[in-house]
């Protein structure tokens, strides 16, 4: 009896419940129709790694994400209208926390849009919470290849893969490399070393799928805990292995004790060529100096490939940018800042702009239908490449992708015009130097006589 | 070129070992006097690397200079420490131990977070490699090596020969029956504290020598010194001393000619077998100092 009326009651709410939500639900539409586009609020959440051991190149991702967000705001806001309100979150270099975050942005701030993350790991957990929740989740940093072949359906990356950082580099060994070293590339040595975080292993993949199609000398391929306190090990076995060209995927601090302890340690190589991270700091040259000159990077293009190859209309966003982070960080911006402040300017110059317009709302199913219909052509963003995210009936693999991998990899989300370029560090400057009609000079290869890691 | 890399790698095993000695052997006094188990010893690393970072930085001095600070204000700190946390502690059980020096340890990752931000800091020591019949030698690893040897053995030879630390080694062995002779056991045991720290922030200051400081760095190293107070012996001078040398041998060789990845499981692997058969550590009663 007892029981029964117990069943009753839970009827008797679930019905009621079901009732008001209904209600709601169509008042809420009816409401919506109705509305004028002018109540449209736009709320962001910044989700970035603000402490830990990655918030140093987080950090400046994450100043790169605000400067683009105030100078919208200064400009009137979303197509001059509608002003655009952040919220910033720690994940503190941790993917638990950036779960949690992502899932305190959501219910208590609620939040539109999270944009984030700068490390893979981070991305990996957060979206996992956003995709639940159906909310947009706008990746300007991390570039594990996994992100994207999730079909999630509420997540966009504008962004390379690490997967094309890896075959990139590959193919710039033996296409610019090789030939500058006068040897057939099935003659060229060369050894893979990576961290071994969804970061690192994505690019290493990348890596030996392409060194082994190009017929390259594969003669080392192995990988490390970034929080590695000690590399002699993997130095000593790189020494024996005598590889031409060394292609490295690590963080910072894995990177400065590669280069300081071969230097320690004697190992010589031709070429060097990491895939970004530490590789791509101003912060790396800083500590290396002289031994981080000549060095190979691969980062998205921007900002220091030739500004003549983008669109007149963004070079003065470009001074303007470039200022402020100055003002924020006291240095100059580097690939990392870059990417938070050119990867997100598409979102609030393009998307959301054409979500309000033509779909008049900011959910994220209109914010998605905007995303996939932007077709912006190479040079028509402050990165340099092109913006075409992959729609989920169609998914495709990168421009580079279906050059050179054997098996396709089917993305969802992607921007699959993204690619990296080829940088050199030439007097404590990156210079784009590959593919050629981006670069601003000619690599220099190999190594130059009296570099500390000069043959 | 192929035969020497056995000698390249034992050479360099050794030197990294030598850090590894004095990383282990602050942790394993504070544990063998004191009885505590201390989970901040990798975070006072951590500061030690911060106070040779900063004094290096503003006194633009040579960072070997730095050492003997680094010990002092690490020893100040285990003065604060002990005052402030370990004395009331002490009587409480293991499991209150652990807490308050997790307690800590967070206390001193948050500080300096807040204080120097999570950026990696990094100091510039660049010495020219030394190549010995075709060997490299590491400069900075072998000014490392030399530092942590001589104080370690300064610190063995404390311990042998000085009353203090005949005190200290009786309390260790059995802190009743030291009391009831008559030796204060709380002075033996802020001594302790003092001196374990101080040699927390001296390897500190020589890791900064090489390795980068961040508010999170102390975590492997701490990881790392118990290993090596495992493997060597807890409580043992001795043993932090071999237990370095092994893991810094093995580490190496195992990254030489297998996989680097293996090696630190390796060190692990060897941790777990030596608690599985001997829980006191190679040199643990026998030797203990």
């Amino acid at each position: 009896m007892k029981l029964n009326r117990v069943i009753v009651a839970i009827i008797a709410i679930v019905v009621v419940a079901g009732l008001l939500a209904g209600i709601t639900f169509f008042t809420q539409t009816a409401a919506r129709e109705k509305a004028e586009v002018k109540e449209v609020n736009i709320k962001i959440g910044l989700l970035f790694p603000l402490t830990g051991g990655l918030a140093p190149l987080g950090t400046d991702q994450y100043t790169g994400a605000k400067i683009a967000l105030d100078l919208i705001n200064e400009r009137g806001g979303i197509a001059g209208k509608y002003r655009i309100e952040y919220v910033t979150a720690d994940s503190a270099s941790d993917p638990t926390k950036a779960a949690s975050e992502a899932e305190r942005l959501i219910t208590l701030e609620k939040v539109n849009i999270i944009v984030g993350s700068y490390a893979s790991p981070l991305l990996l957990a957060a979206s996992e919470i956003s995709e639940r929740y159906k909310v947009v989740y706008y990746e300007v940093g991390a570039i594990t290849d996994r992100a994207t072949l999730r079909e999630f359906k509420y997540l966009l990356r504008n962004q390379p893969i690490g997967g094309d950082f890896g075959i990139l580099s590959p193919v710039f060994v033996s296409e610019a490399v090789a030939p500058a070293l006068g040897k057939k590339p099935s003659e060229i040595r060369v050894a893979i070393i990576y961290e071994d975080g969804p970061y690192g292993t994505s690019v290493a993949a990348g890596n030996r799928d392409t060194v082994r199609k190009l017929g390259l000398n594969l003669v080392l391929d192995e990988g490390y805990s970034a929080a590695t306190t000690d590399l002699t090990g993997l130095i000593l076995k790189l020494k024996t292995a005598e590889p031409d060209v060394v292609l490295h995927t690590g963080y910072f601090a894995d990177v400065v004790l590669f280069i300081r302890q071969s230097q320690q340690l004697g190992f010589k190589t031709k070429v060097l060529i990491g895939h970004g991270a530490g590789y791509g700091l101003p912060a790396t040259y800083k500590e290396l100096g002289a031994a981080f000159d000549y060095v190979f990077n691969l980062d998205p293009s921007s900002p220091y490939f030739n500004l003549e190859s983008i669109a007149q209309e963004l070079r003065p966003l470009n001074v303007e940018f470039v200022k402020r982070f100055r003002q924020a960080r006291g240095y100059d911006p580097g690939t990392h800042g870059y990417m938070g402040f050119a990867n997100l300017l598409p979102l609030l110059t393009n998307i959301l702009p054409l979500a309000i317009e033509k779909y008049g709302s900011i959910d994220a199913d209109a914010i998605m239908k905007a995303a996939y219909e932007l077709d912006i052509p190479e040079g028509g963003t402050l990165m340099g490449y092109g913006l075409k995210f992959a729609p989920p009936d169609s998914p495709k693999d990168t421009l580079l992708g279906e050059k050179y991998r054997d098996t396709k990899q089917l993305h969802i989300g992607q921007n699959v015009g993204a690619y990296p370029v080829v940088l050199q560090w030439i007097g404590g400057r990156p210079e784009v130097v590959y593919p050629d009609f981006l670069a601003a000079r000619k690599p220099v290869i190999p190594l130059p006589k009296g570099h500390p890691l000069a043959p | 070129m192929i035969p020497s890399i056995y000698l390249q790698v034992l050479i360099n095993g050794i030197l990294l070992g030598g850090l590894y000695i004095l990383l282990a052997i602050g942790l394993n006094i504070v544990t063998g006097v004191l009885k505590i188990i201390n989970f901040a010893h990798g975070d006072l690393v951590m500061l030690g690397m911060y106070v040779a970072f900063w004094l290096s930085v503003f006194f633009g001095l040579n960072p070997l200079l730095i050492l003997p600070s680094s010990f002092i204000v690490l020893g100040v700190i285990g003065l604060l420490s002990y005052v402030g946390v370990f004395s009331f502690v002490l009587r409480a059980g293991d499991f209150e131990h652990l807490l308050s020096t997790i307690g800590l340890g967070l206390l001193l990752q948050g500080l300096a977070q807040l204080l120097w931000k999570s950026d990696y800091r990094l100091l510039k020591f660049e010495l020219p490699p030394l190549l010995i019949w075709n060997i490299y030698i590491s400069p900075v690893m072998l000014s490392i090596f030399t530092i942590s040897l001589f104080a370690s053995i300064i610190l063995y030879m404390f311990l042998l020969k000085t009353r203090t630390g005949i005190f200290i080694r009786a309390v260790a062995q059995d802190s009743e029956m030291a009391s009831l002779v008559g030796i204060n056991k709380r002075k033996i045991h802020l001594i302790t504290t003092m001196i374990g720290f101080g040699f927390a922030g001296l390897a500190g200051g020589l890791l900064m020598l090489m390795f980068p400081a961040y508010p999170t760095a102390g975590f492997v190293y701490g990881l790392l010194a118990w290993v090596i107070m495992v493997i060597g012996g807890l409580g043992s001078v001795l043993g932090a001393f071999i237990g370095g040398l092994i893991i810094g041998i093995i580490e190496v060789s195992f990254a030489t000619f297998y996989n680097i990845e293996l090696a630190r499981a390796v060190a692990f692997i060897l941790f777990i077998t030596i608690i599985a058969l001997k829980p006191s550590g190679l040199l643990g009663e026998r030797a203990r100092v």
